[in-house]
């Protein structure tokens, strides 16, 4: 037995030493545990007070009553509804709402972890980072964040099914700072906030598919330009042995900027979770002008693009000995990621097709015989590249650019 | 209770008490809340934390985080290796003796990273496939040509070998003091 315990130290040890599971800091979080601020060390008197207050105030009989506007004090299982004013409150100490006029929701959660449940209207959120986790749920999904501002609107889109009118849940959301994780019924995406922009999105039973409609409205046909920073936790091996040719980044921040373009070019990262690690996936289509103006009816043929394009492209992929240096050192890594227009020749059988791109680039020729006499026919197609991988030092701004290596082209 | 000196303890021995947490079974999560509790424990036992030396306040924390883990694995009814009262004890002894050794094991640290950059290519590159890559025993079965079983072994072999190695060097250490 001992020496059983001796082995599972030294697995216990080496996968500090070797793989990077290093202990993290917790000590703010613990520190906001044990030293709450002035108000939530009031919380349980002050929480007795509202709850009482609001208990008369949802009082059966006049439960729909709205609260009087302005600053409220909230507490966990009470339900609160707007009227004609806006309502703000705190919870944990690090979440700040803003409800709109005409809401309503419900107070969940526990100590930092703080949630609440949107029934209606809309709700404005600003939470503070490193202190606790914070969630909005809906009918139609849920939007988990750790510190940042975005806005929740939860509204009924009417629908057709059958003759018959019905209704279901959607659910908006606005990126003012930062990112913030949405969960619909068939996926999760994030939403990342890019400059002035705001970034939208609806999300609701169709989950990534729906962000990807929404962000390939004409409004933001685009050029993409993005920037990824993070840890490199993982590389997984080429064909030949032990060579790195892809890594797992630990995801600490994106940014993505978007320019007018013809063509809208869609990068959405998707997270994989492996224990604790975010693995990263990038999806990436590419839509052309036909099939932006096409809108809705596009849907399904942008559908099964993004399907596609999610089933192929399961990782990106760096500079194999860049990759094995960043691990090997724990470095955080940025990467500059952009769209770049390049002309690829066209197999003869596709050369007289003008429709759209196929999301892979052009095929081979399919064993035909090419006529070489005929100037080749070409193609402008959008690729995504890695154009530089920077390990950083301690800080983003310490970091040099360490060398670059296209990815894997869409 | 003084916040600056509250702080202090908890940046000098989270790390430690979440190893620590990490080496009886507990996922990184369940090791994150686990450490948390163990604090506000501390925050609430005005005496404990005037303890003297900063040892004796490891140990006394490594026993509320020992205490706290077991209380969670029964609650969630999920057998962990060393969920046995009895075994948690023989694991706080082996890791004070090999591992902590009255310090805060860095020794230890520091003479197992020397004795991994000094394994045979072999060896090395198995510890470098397991940890570093995190490929499973399936996968460098695959890649070295060998069974589960005999990836198994030699894992083990080879952390037993890192053992020794270590015990070595800290004894010559402590030897050329």
């Amino acid at each position: 037995m001992m020496d059983e315990l001796r082995d599972r130290m030294l697995d216990t040890l080496l996968r500090e030493l070797v793989g990077g599971d290093t202990p993290p800091d917790l000590s703010r979080r613990i520190m906001a545990q044990a030293f709450p601020s002035i108000l939530r060390r009031m919380r349980l008197p002050l929480a007795a007070a509202a709850a009482l207050i609001l208990a008369l105030a949802f009082w059966p009989g006049n439960r729909e009553a709205p609260v009087d506007p302005g600053s409220i004090l909230a507490s966990r299982g009470s339900t609160i509804v707007t009227d004609a004013e806006p309502v703000q409150f705190t919870l944990g100490g690090y979440c700040y709402l803003d409800m709109a006029p005409h809401s309503e929701l419900d107070i969940g959660g526990r100590e930092l972890k703080e949630e609440v449940f949107l029934k209606r209207g809309r709700v404005t959120c600003r939470v503070d980072s490193g202190v606790g986790a914070f969630t909005v749920r809906t009918a139609a999904g849920e939007v988990r964040v750790k510190g940042t501002h975005f806005s929740v609107v939860v509204s009924d889109e009417p629908f057709e099914a059958g003759g018959v009118m019905m209704f279901r849940k959607k659910m908006f959301v606005k990126v003012f700072a930062g990112v913030v994780l949405v969960a619909g019924a068939s996926g999760q995406f994030f939403i990342v906030s890019a400059d002035d922009k705001v970034a939208e999105t609806v999300g609701d039973e169709a989950g990534v598919a729906q962000a990807i409609l929404a962000d390939a409205t004409p409004a933001a046909m685009k050029q993409f330009e993005g920037t990824l920073t993070g840890k490199v936790v993982a590389v997984s091996t080429g064909k030949a042995a032990f060579e790195p040719v892809a890594v797992l980044l630990k995801v600490e921040g994106v940014k993505q900027t978007v320019d007018e373009n013809n063509d809208a070019f869609i990068i959405v990262p998707q997270k994989l979770i492996i224990g604790k690690t975010l693995a990263l996936q990038l999806p990436v289509i590419v839509l052309n002008r036909e099939e932006l103006k096409g809108g809705a009816d596009e849907m399904p043929k942008i559908m099964e693009r993004v399907k596609a394009a999610v089933e192929r492209q399961k990782q990106i992929k760096f500079d194999a000995k860049l990759a094995k240096q960043a691990l090997a050192n724990g470095k955080s890594v940025e990467v500059i990621i952009r769209g770049v227009e390049v002309e690829v020749a066209l197999p003869p059988a596709a050369a007289d097709d003008s429709g759209t791109p196929d999301a892979d680039g052009p095929a081979g020729n399919n064993g035909k015989v090419a006529d070489t006499t005929a100037k080749p026919a070409t193609k402008k197609v959008i690729r995504l590249e890695i154009v530089r991988l920077t390990i950083l030092e301690s800080r983003k701004e310490e970091g040099h650019p360490s060398g670059d290596r296209q990815s894997e082209a869409p | 209770v003084d916040r600056d000196v509250f702080e202090r303890i908890v940046l000098a021995h989270q790390a430690g008490i979440y190893r620590y947490l990490r080496y009886l079974g507990a996922s990184e999560s369940v090791a994150e809340d686990v450490l948390q509790d163990t604090f506000i424990v501390l925050m609430r036992n005005p005496t404990a934390h005037t303890m003297e030396p900063n040892v004796r306040l490891a140990a006394w924390l490594r026993g509320v985080a020992r205490n706290k883990f077991l209380t969670h694995c029964r609650r969630q009814k999920r057998r962990k290796p060393l969920e046995d009262g009895t075994l948690m004890n023989k694991a706080e002894l082996v890791w004070r003796r090999e591992f902590l050794r009255q310090s805060d094991g860095f020794d230890y640290m520091d003479a197992l990273r020397r004795c991994v950059d000094a394994l045979p290519e072999k060896q090395r590159l198995a510890i470098e496939m397991r940890y570093d890559r995190r490929e499973s025993r399936s996968g460098m079965a695959r890649l070295l040509g060998m069974t589960e079983n005999g990836v198994k072994s030699l894992l083990r072999r080879v952390r037993a070998a890192l053992g020794d190695c270590v015990r070595r060097r800290i004894a010559s250490e402590e030897g050329a003091e």
